[in-house]
């Protein structure tokens, strides 16, 4: 399973501008991309559901979907403990159209049946004192279908939805196989209810917000620069993981000044579900 | 057939009730066609633990249908269905007959019998397990509507001890939430004094406890959380800390537990951890 390795820190929005143009020459990444997504939280509320029921279908069936070894992966994880795990669509088009036409909209066809990534993240592992403070690793697991055939298969495994909200990004890579995104939430959505993994005949669509008008979450952005270390082969997995601390340390350094990377207690980020929700 | 719910002449909230009924049978017949399509393709027949997962899945539906059905045993019972003047009843009589059946058809109510039979010799009794269920909920409730329901149920011991167990575990459960769970000590280590408790910690919990309360005390007297992290610039309405912000990504809601360390009142160690190795 791939472990995603990164660092955090705070921009304020006032910042922003400065903050971009810093990354822009730092990763000399031309254009930046700029992206909305939805993410939904998905979780089930049955939770002596264990793995994911409809492996052995998916193993059975011909052709096998390329997903089958991140099916296999998060079966074996669920297995074991339940997990909140997020659905996420980019709705970046449709948001122009929200825009353009200065109200909400309905989300496209194109949109709906595109591809959507199902993903989990692990309880960030502990403190170590081979690693900086500064940095943070967990495993990930992705898993990117066509939108009907994602929420089918996440609603065949028991799974619903919690609650959603739209992430805006901003994003550049580097020569050293780094992201840096900057992100920001909004979670006062026009539909009053999170739209359900599958969609019934005669039911509205989710709508898209006009997200000028929209009022973020929180007056700053997170700064988050990741690395992704893949998990083969195994036995040179410490090795690989040295080298992607070395590589956000390098960072760290370059931008000292600039940003501040933060150490941030691992349970902010702990997607463990034991069956509340909170009211 | 009558469309909408102003012929309906019903308020939104009940319509709004019937369509979520509508969508709970059409993720229901969903899963029950998903299952047969699931035993069809199989040979001989899926494996026992999709098959179990299934039937969780299904029992989960029906259960939310059952209890969406008794919250809204009132309106169901009053709404009836009736054609409009309009609808064409002489070249779709067949469908009309259909719909506005009252009674099963002979050969679904066969399948229910046959079902049934089946539980009364696996040693359950449908109707006892329907009136315990119900008990249960009027012990929730403390509706005397429901307590008239309750009257008219069979009377057995054995759903009433069920049903009283049931209540005392509730009760159990409910406080130890509310007041055992937060109490560092047990009353045997309280009674024994607290200074002979071996909890193998350097901190005294007692102490941790003031502490926590003193720095809240701090946080809100500061009243600007970014502003400890360095950061200006924020609006004084807006009082969120970088952690509700990586909650809300982890779990979907901004309300953080409140034994997480939070950043920006944070006393940091110096030095900050070895730096990685550089490349």
């Amino acid at each position: 399973m791939p472990v995603e390795v990164f660092l955090l820190t705070v921009v304020p929005a006032a910042d922003t501008t400065k903050a971009r143009s810093v990354l822009h020459g730092y990763t000399e990444t031309r254009p930046v991309t700029h992206r909305f997504t939805r993410v939904r939280h998905v979780r089930r509320l049955d939770q002596s559901i264990r793995g994911i029921p409809i492996l052995r279908s998916l193993q059975s069936s011909n052709p096998k979907p390329d997903s089958l070894a991140q099916w296999q992966d998060l079966h074996s994880t669920l297995s074991r403990q339940q997990y909140m795990l997020t659905e996420r669509v980019d709705i970046t088009q449709d948001v122009d159209a929200a825009v353009a036409a200065g109200q909400p909209v309905p989300m496209s066809e194109q949109t709906q049946k595109g591809e959507r990534i199902l993903r989990f993240n692990d309880f960030p592992d502990p403190p170590n004192p081979r690693v900086p403070q500064t940095v943070m690793q967990r495993k990930q697991i992705d898993i990117r279908e066509p939108g009907p055939l994602l929420e089918q298969h996440m609603a065949d495994s028991g799974f619903s939805v919690a609650n959603e909200y739209i992430e805006e990004t901003y994003h550049w890579w580097d020569n050293n196989n780094l992201e840096f995104v900057l992100w920001r939430q909004y979670n006062d959505l026009p539909n009053p209810t999170p739209a359900p993994l599958v969609q019934v005949p005669n039911q509205a669509k989710w709508m898209v917000p006009d997200m000028s008008k929209m009022e973020p979450v929180a007056p700053f952005w997170m700064l988050y620069v990741r690395a992704l270390v893949d998990a083969n082969p195994v036995d040179r997995m410490a090795e690989r993981m040295a080298e992607a601390h070395g590589r956000l340390g390098k960072v760290e350094k370059e931008l000292e000044g600039v940003f501040s990377f933060m150490v941030f207690d691992r349970r902010t980020l702990d997607t463990r579900y034991t069956g509340e929700d909170p009211e | 057939m009558a469309d909408g719910k102003d012929s309906l002449r019903l308020a939104p909230d009940e319509f709004k009730q019937l369509e979520v009924l509508r969508n709970r049978f059409h993720q229901l017949t969903h899963s029950l066609n998903s299952l047969f399509n699931d035993i069809q393709r199989s040979q001989p027949l899926p494996s026992q633990e999709s098959l179990t997962a299934s039937a969780a899945i299904l029992q989960k539906s029906l259960e939310t249908i059952q209890k969406l059905a008794d919250e809204n045993s009132d309106l169901f019972q009053r709404i009836v269905v009736h054609p409009s003047t309009n609808f064409p009843g002489r070249t779709q009589e067949h469908i009309l007959l259909q719909l506005l059946r009252k009674k099963l058809e002979p050969e679904v109510e066969s399948w229910v019998e046959d079902a049934r039979s089946v539980a009364r010799a696996s040693g359950l009794d449908p109707s006892k397990l329907a009136s315990a269920q119900q008990r249960s909920n009027d012990y929730d409730d403390d509706d005397d509507d429901y307590r008239d329901e309750e009257e008219d149920a069979p009377s057995d011991p054995f759903n009433e001890q069920w049903a009283d167990m049931f209540q005392v575990s509730m009760d159990s459960i409910r406080d130890y939430l509310m007041n055992q769970a937060n109490e560092p000590y047990t009353i045997a280590e309280r009674e024994m004094g607290i200074e002979n408790v071996r909890t193998g910690l350097k901190r005294s919990l007692e102490e941790e406890d003031s502490e926590e309360e003193e720095d809240e005390d701090v946080d809100e007297d500061e009243d600007r959380p970014l502003a400890a992290a360095g950061l200006g610039n924020v609006n004084a309405a807006n009082l969120f800390h970088p952690e509700h912000v990586l909650w809300l990504a982890s779990r979907g809601n901004m309300k953080l537990p409140k034994n997480v360390d939070l950043e920006a009142i944070r006393k940091r160690e110096k030095p900050r951890g070895r730096p990685a190795p550089a490349q």
